[in-house]
């Protein structure tokens, strides 16, 4: 698959807040009938999240692009046959999340692969500033699935919790726990890695 | 480093990752389906707003029937029902914590007095107070017209009977402080609906009405409308007196709502039925007494104590009457002339024998209740005989409905110890004269 780069970010505004990412059901409609401006509006608003959302489980950039373009193509495919349950964003996630764990499934590579692709500047060599790529590679390293899914979907797709425990799922006590869990865990994780390097 | 600093690092490192050619994407082929896969399927569960409205729903309920259990029935439900006549009739309401619920004007007469009190104090022996004060500002009670019923309606009957000797004192101070030196009737009663509804049609008090029934069951001259009408210092006169009719001819009432209370009418109130358990409470009944003045100088010793007193004799001409038996929880009816308590009570139609005055005790250990509450077929007759002796001023036929008006009236005198054999045959021969 070619997969071009493309470093602009349509979610944000150039004073770099983020977006609320509210999605009508009626694109799905739309894109249903091949409405390729509304395929698009779909796309500028959710492919970050994906993204982040694939990452999270995956922890590898180049899995995780491919499985936003499948999701992408599969949403195209099975528009027609969507049925409005007030949780749009809840059916895109259902699809990214089945296309993750068969990406898992298919990884030639081992866990320690995983683990050492983590511990490889190159892997995130993309990110410029250094403090941000060591926090984004602890959080993949340290963090589990789900606390990686709830704070990398709360801090990219600007979220609020109970929109994350509605699409993904889990009761909103459980990821309220797990985020401030998260954050505790990877604030230690890197104090203790600055205060040791 | 703190969280929001985590989260904003994340935050730029992943948006710094490179995204998708757009333009490849959409010209990318795809595969249009004919159903979900195990990838785009979704996931049908049950709506959840519906539980959440029902979790919604079911909070409230919850919510309503603590506040209903924690509050309204402590402090809005009415337990006790006590009025006052003098002449004007004043009914007050309180609850399980003697606090006041509503106050009531019965008749036209009481609808200045209640609205002297101030509605905000709660406390009844405030409230007695006040309606007392007002009632001898307006002249219904002095030196001359001294008496004032007072009437307690409790399931329960010690409590009735503790309400009225509080309420005793507290009329009794608060005439004092007027300089008025008052004689308090006192009876307990128990719910009975036709009675209410026969009390509220005369613009009365079920006490005074109670009263009413006493004289009018030894004395059929006068009129249930006209006895309405007087106050209690003239029928007090006609049971001390006997035959005597009172100067005062009956003022047309006009059946006036006078409704004018601090809360919603009482009528669910009134029309709540006795439970049987009630009968064995009910020993106490409003009943007139119709002691003679010298009877009751007689009598006055043996009212020192108050508690234990038999109901005295109606008929004046009966001194063995008041060899009475002298009985725990019965209450006097002794009037004295120095302002002090009186008490009366009313027995029932529950009278099994009528034959000598040691029934009497048995009678008072036996389940007593309102003459016309503890049958209420028989209440019902009764009523219509009432309603017959209102109508055409005599006496119903000679029936079994009527038999039951006798034993109760012999029940009566029972308490009272009268001879009731006389006393039931004087009724049937009276009778039988009307007929």
């Amino acid at each position: 698959m070619l997969i071009f780069c493309n470093l602009e970010d349509p979610q944000y505004n150039y004073s770099g807040r983020r977006k609320k990412l509210v999605i009508d059901e009626a694109l799905f409609i739309r894109i249903a009938e091949n409405d390729i401006p509304a395929f698009e509006e779909l796309y500028q608003l959710t492919e970050r999240s994906i993204y982040a959302f694939a990452l999270s489980i995956l922890r590898n950039n180049e899995d995780a692009l491919d499985v936003v373009q499948d999701t992408y193509l599969k949403i195209r495919g099975a528009a027609h046959l969507y049925k409005p349950m007030g949780k749009p964003m809840a059916w895109i996630f259902t699809i990214a999340r089945n296309l993750s764990m068969s990406k898992l499934r298919q990884r030639s590579h081992t866990e320690a692969s995983i683990e050492e692709d983590l511990e490889d500047n190159l892997s995130f060599s993309y990110i410029t500033d250094h403090e941000d790529r060591l926090v984004l590679q602890s959080a993949l390293k340290i963090l589990s699935e789900e606390e990686r899914k709830i704070i990398l979907l709360h801090a990219i797709s600007g979220f609020t919790h109970i929109e994350i425990a509605r699409d993904i799922s889990m009761p909103l006590s459980t990821v309220l726990s797990k985020y401030h869990r998260g954050l505790k865990k990877l604030r230690k994780y890197l104090v203790e890695s600055e205060v040791l390097k | 480093m703190n969280n929001k600093n985590i989260v904003k690092a994340l935050t730029r490192a992943v948006n710094q990752a490179p995204s998708l050619d757009y333009d490849a994407l959409i010209h990318m082929p795809y595969v249009k389906m004919s159903e979900h896969d195990f990838v785009t399927k979704q996931e049908e569960k049950p709506p959840i707003r519906l539980t959440k409205g029902y979790s919604i729903a079911f909070s409230f309920a919850v919510l309503l029937i603590a506040f209903f259990l924690g509050w309204f029935v402590p402090y809005r439900v009415p337990d006790s029902t006590i009025t006052l006549d003098v002449n004007p009739s004043i009914e007050i309401i309180t609850n399980r914590h003697d606090q006041v619920i509503s106050v009531k004007a019965l008749n036209l007469d009481g609808i200045p007095i209640i609205k002297e009190r101030d509605s905000e104090k709660k406390d009844l022996k405030t409230t007695v107070s006040t309606l007392v004060s007002s009632i001898i500002r307006y002249g219904y009670l002095s030196t001359d017209k001294n008496v004032i019923l007072v009437s307690v309606e409790n399931r329960s009957r010690e409590k009735a009977d503790t309400l009225l000797s509080s309420l005793n004192q507290t009329i009794q101070d608060s005439a004092l402080s007027h300089n008025v030196a008052v004689q308090v009737l006192r009876q307990t009663i128990s719910k009975d609906k036709k009675e209410a509804k026969l009390a509220q049609s005369l613009n009365i008090s079920v006490g005074k009405l109670k009263l009413i029934q006493e004289i009018l069951s030894h004395n059929s001259s006068l009129s249930i409308e006209a006895l309405a009408s007087m106050s209690m210092e003239e029928l007090l006169a006609i049971t001390e007196g006997g035959n005597i009719v009172p100067s005062k001819t009956p003022q047309n009432i006009e059946d006036t709502s006078a409704d004018i209370s601090d809360q919603d009418s009482i009528s669910d109130h009134e029309d709540n039925d006795r439970d049987d358990s009630d009968e064995e409470k009910d020993e106490d009944n409003a009943s007139e007494s119709e002691d003679q003045t010298d009877e009751n100088e007689a009598s006055e010793s043996r009212y020192d104590d108050k508690d234990n007193h038999d109901i005295e004799s109606r008929d004046p001409e009966d001194d063995s009457d008041y060899s009475k038996d002298q009985k725990d929880g019965e209450h006097n009816k002794t009037p004295k002339n120095d302002g002090s308590e009186r008490k009366e009570d009313s027995n029932t139609n529950n009278h099994k024998d009528n034959e000598d005055d040691t029934s009497s005790e048995d009678n008072e250990d036996a389940d007593h209740s309102t003459s016309y509450e503890n049958d209420d077929e028989s209440s019902e007759e009764d009523w219509d005989q009432s309603s017959d002796y209102m109508d055409d001023q005599s006496y119903p036929d000679s029936s079994d409905n009527e038999t039951k008006e006798v034993e109760a009236s012999s029940d009566l005198n029972d308490n009272y110890d009268i001879d009731t054999s006389d006393e039931s045959n004087t009724w049937n021969n009276y009778s039988q004269e009307d007929d």
